[in-house]
């Protein structure tokens, strides 16, 4: 673009942009610029801020995306801004016509057949809004939310406009928050859009339709027929992190069906030196699996059964406050602090982040940058009923001191409040309140406490018992989630004796690992590179709504029959299609693609290339996938040679 | 083959090693290495080492030669104070489950059936990792018994092969019919025994333990 110089300049998150020259913008005589952001609600949040609240509304062709008009001084000058919004993606990839039914080809085709990007009917009107708005202006800045998605779609809205108006200049608007000082920095730091971030989403797409519709189709076509008594009517979709993320549930059902419980033994010392104080010592053995053996040893404790203390020790200990949140800790800890699933979880945040009382909640960084201003976020929330007295108490004693991780996104900071509010209910105050807390308790100081642990010596067998003073909560005031127990124990002194008031041979069983939780499965995902933070909660809304897996009364996933046959079937024939390494390595790629250090090309042929390969071989050895089902599904129907090789 | 030769032989084993054996093996022992060696004399040094590895290798059972105080496996309480030599038949770690360990063994233990989104409390550190305790099955050929490892000993591991000798040095305490051993009570002269390589194997031991028959992979049980 010739209205740029290439002086680069770090942002708020040391990510590099090229910036828009003042006095070059200044000559092109821009009155009019055209600002999409990526749903209703972040555009009327903007368009309040920039406006000062004084936007005119005016309808669109779409009932749902209003247009705000106002004037605010952009490029050194005032223009009229005519804000609008889509509703997420604006186009979708499909085969072309006749690849799209069914029945229209083989499947394998699907991998090389020809794709197009199209408008879905009910996008049209948000289309023509801004087909019909573009004409009359002289800028485009794209808004959208600054994640992959959100490039993407804004190469969308800038094709749509281009389209109409090809000499129209655009910008990107990089922003993390929809709060004054972001919108307005975005506004002074306009950039180019980012068309690698945009390139690998491309690739995605793709490639998650050739496979998904191959598979799809082949394995539902096949299925139906083959059970057609409990199948005849099912989708049977396939998608390449949808498997992989059904095979975690799986994999962990088949670990406790294999799973041989084993008895162990242990010598259990009680002492209870007076009325009120009792403590248990705990074997520095901890257990035996071996009868006799614990037996010797617990007879020669009941021989000489008098404890002597070898050592008293205390030493400080602190239960240290969280890191910033990003968004799979945000996901995983709403799941298993509020109940609140992953999909409802990031719906909520998403809506709190276009209201403007959250940071942007899809973020990988679990460190604040060095000039967020923390202080004034903390000040926020000094006026709340519950937890203003601790964010006082943190500006009085020295201001906020995060604890930071070491894991960074260069895009946006860690999920945070940008405003206070005590007007929301339900489930989104439940969010709002974890956020605010878990911000306050990281900006606070870890708890500190006196940890006592005495040792002694029965028999030569040695023992041990820990207490616990807390001596400063810290955190552990505005953060319930947490829990941090004082323990109780009696005073000792080394090299004194004493005489236990029990000692016992207990027996136990060891226990299989246990069903997955919600939260279980996105910390797989997140260690094997299935999908991205963005995407875990969707694959695992797929795999609960076609019925792959069920959830157990205690939200515990429990693979279904049909899962359970898929997953067997793909492993039996050798390909790891339900492993994660295949959807990983794509994953890996798209990073690639994203930075700019892999090409967009080169990428999608080399997938399609493997897929195809994995593709036509799942073919060939199609009656695993019988054989397997029909273990849970009855037997399998027989179907014809030629029908067999149209499948 | 002199009478001498056989007893200086004898005496050897018995002063150097602790090894008691009987004087019908011993003679077909020399007798057998003279023919291997094809030749008339061999220096009695080398004659003493090569009865020795023999030995080794040898299925003490084949000897029926008892050498552990009568009915020792049966002592509630008592002291083995003398040394003496026995096989081991086979070993195992009773501080973990068996389960995990034959998971070690196959490759089949899976990282993922760690992973949990419960930070783990801190583990106190022998809680994290139980100190080794093997269990040892001994027999001087006549006599079975056990021997724990009561206290670390560095010489032993789960990879000796079954057969291998030991020498047992006294005082040792014995308890219902268990040594317990300690580093100073093992030695460890090496050795196996072709015929217990298998059925005493590491992963057979393990089988046997959790009731698995040897071959099914607890994968495919139902
Ligand atoms: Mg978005």
């Amino acid at each position: 673009m010739n209205v740029l110089f290439r002086a680069l300049r770090k942002t708020v998150n040391s990510r590099f942009y090229r910036h828009i020259s003042v006095s070059m913008i200044r000559r092109t005589q821009i009155k009019k610029v055209l600002c999409v952001a990526e749903k209703n609600d972040a555009a009327k949040g903007i368009a309040e801020i920039m406006s000062n609240g004084r936007s005119r509304r005016r309808e669109g062709c779409s009932v749902y995306n209003k247009i705000y008009e106002y004037e605010y001084n952009l490029f050194g000058q005032n223009v009229t801004v005519n804000m609008t919004s889509v509703s997420g993606h604006l186009l979708a990839l499909e085969f072309k016509a006749p690849f799209q039914k069914w029945h229209s080809c083989s499947p394998v085709l699907l991998f090389d057949a020809e794709v197009e990007k199209y408008c879905p009917e009910n996008f049209i009107p948000i289309k023509r809004t801004l087909e019909r708005e573009v004409r009359q202006c002289q800028a485009l800045i794209v808004w959208t939310d600054c994640d992959r998605e959100g490039e993407n779609i804004g190469f969308e809205i800038i094709d749509v406009c281009k389209a109409v108006k090809p000499n129209i200049q655009v910008f990107r608007a990089r922003f993390s928050e929809i709060t004054p000082n972001s919108i307005r920095r975005a506004c002074e730091t306009l950039t180019e859009p980012d068309i690698n971030v945009s390139d690998a989403v491309d690739v995605r797409q793709e490639l998650d339709l050739r496979i998904g519709a191959s598979f799809t189709r082949f394995q539902t076509l096949r299925l139906q027929k083959i059970f057609p008594e409990s199948l005849s009517d099912q989708l049977i979709s396939y998608g390449s992190c949808q498997f992989p993320t059904l095979g975690f549930v799986v994999e962990r059902f088949k670990a406790i069906q294999a799973f041989i419980p084993e008895t162990f033994f242990k010598i259990k010392v009680v002492h209870e030196p007076n009325e009120e104080e009792s403590v248990e010592f705990n074997w520095k053995r901890h257990r035996l699996f071996n009868h006799t053996a614990c037996l010797v040893l617990y007879q020669m404790c009941m021989e000489e059964p008098m404890a002597k203390v070898i050592s008293v020790t205390s030493k400080p200990k602190s239960k240290w406050r969280p890191l910033p949140l990003d968004t799979v800790e945000l996901e995983k800890l709403a799941s298993r602090k509020l109940r609140i699933s992953a999909k409802e979880t990031m719906k909520i945040a998403e809506k709190l982040y276009t209201q403007g009382f959250i940071s942007y909640p899809r973020t990988e960084t679990n460190m604040f940058p060095q000039n967020l201003n923390l202080t004034r976020l903390v000040e926020q929330q000094t006026q709340d009923q519950e937890w203003g007295n601790f964010a006082q108490r943190i500006l009085e004693s020295g201001g906020p001191t995060p604890r930071n991780g070491n894991k960074s996104d260069q895009a946006h900071p860690p999920i945070h409040p940008t405003k206070y509010t005590n007007g929301l209910q339900g489930n989104e105050k439940r969010l709002y309140e974890f956020i605010v807390r878990h911000f306050l308790a990281c900006c606070s100081k870890d708890a500190q406490g006196q940890e006592v642990t005495v040792e002694i010596d029965i028999a030569e067998e040695r023992f041990s018992a820990s207490g616990l003073t807390i001596i400063a909560r810290n955190y552990l005031e505005v953060y319930p989630y947490d829990k941090w127990y004082n323990k109780v124990i009696p005073s000792y002194s080394p090299n004194t004796t004493f005489q236990p008031t029990a000692i016992e041979m207990v027996e136990g069983q060891t226990s299989p690992p246990q069903l997955l939780t919600e939260a279980d499965l996105i910390s797989l995902m997140e260690k094997h590179g299935i999908g991205t933070d963005a995407t875990h909660a969707e694959h695992i809304e797929t795999i609960k709504s076609r019925m792959y897996v069920g959830l157990t009364a205690d939200q515990r996933f429990l693979p279904g029959e049909l899962g359970m046959g898929l997953v067997e079937g793909y492993n039996s024939m050798g390909y790891e299609m339900s492993k994660p390494d295949l959807r990983a390595e794509l994953e890996a790629d798209l990073k690639l693609v994203s930075e700019g250090r892999k090409n967009k090309a080169s990428v999608l042929s080399y997938h399609v290339a493997k897929y195809k390969a994995v593709f036509i071989e799942s073919v060939r050895k199609a009656k695993k996938l019988d054989e397997a089902l029909s273990n849970y599904l009855g037997p399998a129907q027989e179907i014809a040679e030629q029908e067999q090789v149209e499948l | 083959m002199s009478v001498g030769e056989v007893q200086v032989i004898q005496a050897w084993l018995r002063s150097e090693w602790h090894i008691q054996v009987p004087p019908a093996w011993l003679d077909a022992c020399v007798n057998w290495i003279k023919e291997e060696v094809d030749r008339a004399s061999i220096p009695q040094s080398q004659l003493n080492q090569r009865v020795l590895e023999q030995w080794l290798l040898t299925d003490l059972r084949d000897l029926a030669h008892p050498v552990l105080p009568e009915r020792i496996s049966e002592a509630q309480k008592t002291v083995l104070s003398n040394r003496c030599c026995v096989q081991m038949d086979s070993l195992l770690d009773v501080s973990q489950p068996a389960y995990n360990q034959l998971q070690r063994i196959r490759g089949t233990d899976c990282s993922n059936d760690q992973v949990s989104a419960v930070t783990q409390e801190t583990q106190r550190p022998w809680e994290a990792k139980p100190t080794r305790m093997l269990m040892l099955q001994l027999t001087d050929g006549v006599q079975n018994l056990e021997g724990m490892e009561y206290r670390p000993i560095p010489a032993l591991n789960a990879n000796l092969p079954p057969g291998t000798k030991l020498q047992l040095v006294g005082p040792i305490a014995v308890r219902l019919g268990v040594l317990l051993l300690k580093a100073e009570n093992i030695k460890v002269l090496g050795g196996e025994v072709e015929q217990l390589l298998e059925i005493h194997s590491q992963s057979r031991v393990l089988c046997g333990t959790l009731g698995l028959p040897e071959e099914t992979h607890p994968q495919q049980e139902p």
